[in-house]
């Protein structure tokens, strides 16, 4: 049974049409990557799915349950389904660490603090974060750690499905790769549904099964892994090679 | 033609604030049900009532004895300056207190509001918190608004307290007012309405105040500079709906 399922799924911001009839099936166990130029309406995407930005037109499918549509957003009924590391990781300022991670477990799900702070440590533990950072705030550790405390902030909620939204930006090319790996590990063992936003070529290495390419809010690629990293596609092309001249107009 | 129609713009757009104001209080009406987040709300009361005071009694002291000084320079050309303590208490608790309290307030706290919920907008971090299960309004926005309902006529009877002080000591010592007349004066002409309906008015300010901060900050956009003009329309906003509800409530009180 496919997890997640879009249908003919369009938005816009006033007159700028970001995604433009989107069909879409994500199957059980899947992990995939969206990749596109800047602007095109991934990270749109994303929100439209979890249902924090309405959609125009189309419907967003849960497993058999139409979820979301013009008129509806039942995404609340859904509690706990998504889980999402943001692309600048979204961690309270004002909380610390632990409790960063085991907010939902306290106040979305009314967890006593003392189980919650366990649970907490645990997953910290698991996405290699230790117990030194545990009483820092946010702003006192660096980019990957808030990565890492973020990714182990949606882990620790038992998500069926794990949203990554260009989840290596802005780090150093070593912690990328721990990055890279720690997504990889994680769809592997807690055995999650994956969609992953990305630029990163080594990411989607890393991570991806099937990729699709998403230009101007449209699907104009879809593919294996293998097919992306092989394939003589003059938009694939372009966008692995990193080339200023082809067929996207930069 | 450009002028009719920029007038007929700005109608619209604020026809459609008005519209989403009232969908945002809406949503916090219907966010008023367990779970209770009482730390937040503990917090709020901190932030909102006990580190506005310095503040409040300031502004509610000079208020108070310039105010003695004005009433006496100006009712001592009819021979009538034992009306000053009345004036100045009655001045005090009815209108200046609440209304320059609250305006004080506005400038600390819907700002603070506007900038902290803005922030965490931008960021994402009310996407995140919804992600967790957690309805930002309930644990954002009504222990920010519960908070300024019951803080603000604690804060508002303490500036009172401290603004006829005000007067009292500029009456004592500068006006050569006999203290215990003056204290009598004082009580004299003092209803227990009077100082109720102040209190009630900041309760109102209190709400208006924290809702305009939630709801400019909530629905910040565009980064800093979003966030920025969200902080600017927060203070804006919330100052003139204090003044706008003082005159619907004076009138409702004293008149009707």
């Amino acid at each position: 049974m496919n997890k997640l399922t879009l249908k003919n799924v369009s938005k816009s911001f006033g007159s700028f049409k970001v995604l433009d009839g989107i069909n879409l099936e994500v199957t059980d166990g899947e992990s995939l990557a969206i990749v596109g130029p800047s602007g095109t309406g991934k990270s749109v995407l994303l929100k439209c799915i979890l249902g924090l930005i309405p959609i125009d037109s189309g419907e967003i499918w849960i497993e058999d349950k139409c979820v979301i549509s013009k008129d509806h957003n039942d995404s609340e009924k859904y509690p706990g389904f998504f889980g999402m590391l943001f692309q600048g990781s979204a961690l309270f300022d004002s909380l610390p660490i632990w409790k960063n991670v085991a907010f939902g477990l306290i106040y979305g799900q009314g967890m006593d603090e003392k189980t919650a702070r366990v649970l907490a440590m645990e997953t910290l533990d698991k996405v290699g974060l230790s117990k030194k950072v545990e009483n820092l705030y946010p702003f006192e550790i660096s980019g990957g750690m808030q990565k890492r405390a973020s990714l182990a902030r949606a882990l620790v909620m038992k998500p069926q499905m794990m949203l990554f939204d260009e989840p290596t930006t802005g780090l150093d090319p070593m912690m990328l790769s721990v990055i890279n790996q720690l997504i990889a590990d994680t769809i592997r063992k807690e055995q999650v549904t994956a969609m992953t936003v990305t630029h990163d070529m080594s990411c989607l290495s890393a991570v991806a099964g099937r990729i699709i390419l998403l230009y101007k809010g449209k699907i104009i690629w879809e593919g294996s892994k293998d097919a992306f990293f092989t394939t003589q596609d003059p938009h694939i092309t372009q966008f692995r090679q990193g080339a200023i001249e082809g067929p996207f107009s930069l | 033609m450009n002028f009719l129609a920029q007038i007929g713009r700005s109608t619209l757009n604020f026809l459609a604030l008005l519209g989403n104001m009232s969908l945002f209080f809406f949503k916090i009406l219907k966010a008023f049900s367990p779970p209770f987040y009482t730390h937040q709300f503990t917090n709020q009361i901190l932030t909102i009532g006990y580190f506005s005071l310095p503040v409040v009694a300031m502004t509610s002291f000079f208020t108070g004895m310039v105010l003695a000084l004005q009433t006496y320079t100006g009712f001592v050309r009819f021979s009538a300056t034992e009306a000053v303590p009345t004036v100045v208490v009655l001045s005090i608790v009815r209108e200046l207190g609440p209304v320059l309290g609250a305006l004080m307030v506005c400038g600390r706290v819907s700002s603070s509001i506007a900038a902290e919920l803005g922030t965490m907008r931008v960021t994402d971090q009310i996407d995140a918190m919804m992600m967790l299960q957690t309805n930002p309004f309930r644990y954002l926005i009504v222990p920010r608004i519960f908070a300024g309902i019951v803080t603000l006529p604690i804060l508002i009877l303490v500036g009172d307290i401290i603004g006829v002080l005000g007067g009292y000591l500029v009456s004592i010592f500068r006006l050569d007012f006999n203290p215990s007349l003056y204290i009598d004066l004082t009580y004299k002409y003092l209803g227990t309405m009077d100082v109720v309906s102040g209190l009630i008015k900041a309760a109102v300010f209190g709400l208006c105040l924290t809702l305009m901060g939630a709801y400019f900050g909530f629905t910040a956009s565009r980064g800093a500079y979003g966030v920025g003009k969200s902080t600017t329309k927060a203070v804006v906003y919330s100052s003139v709906l204090v003044l706008l509800t003082n005159y619907i409530l004076t009138a409702l009180f004293f008149t009707g």
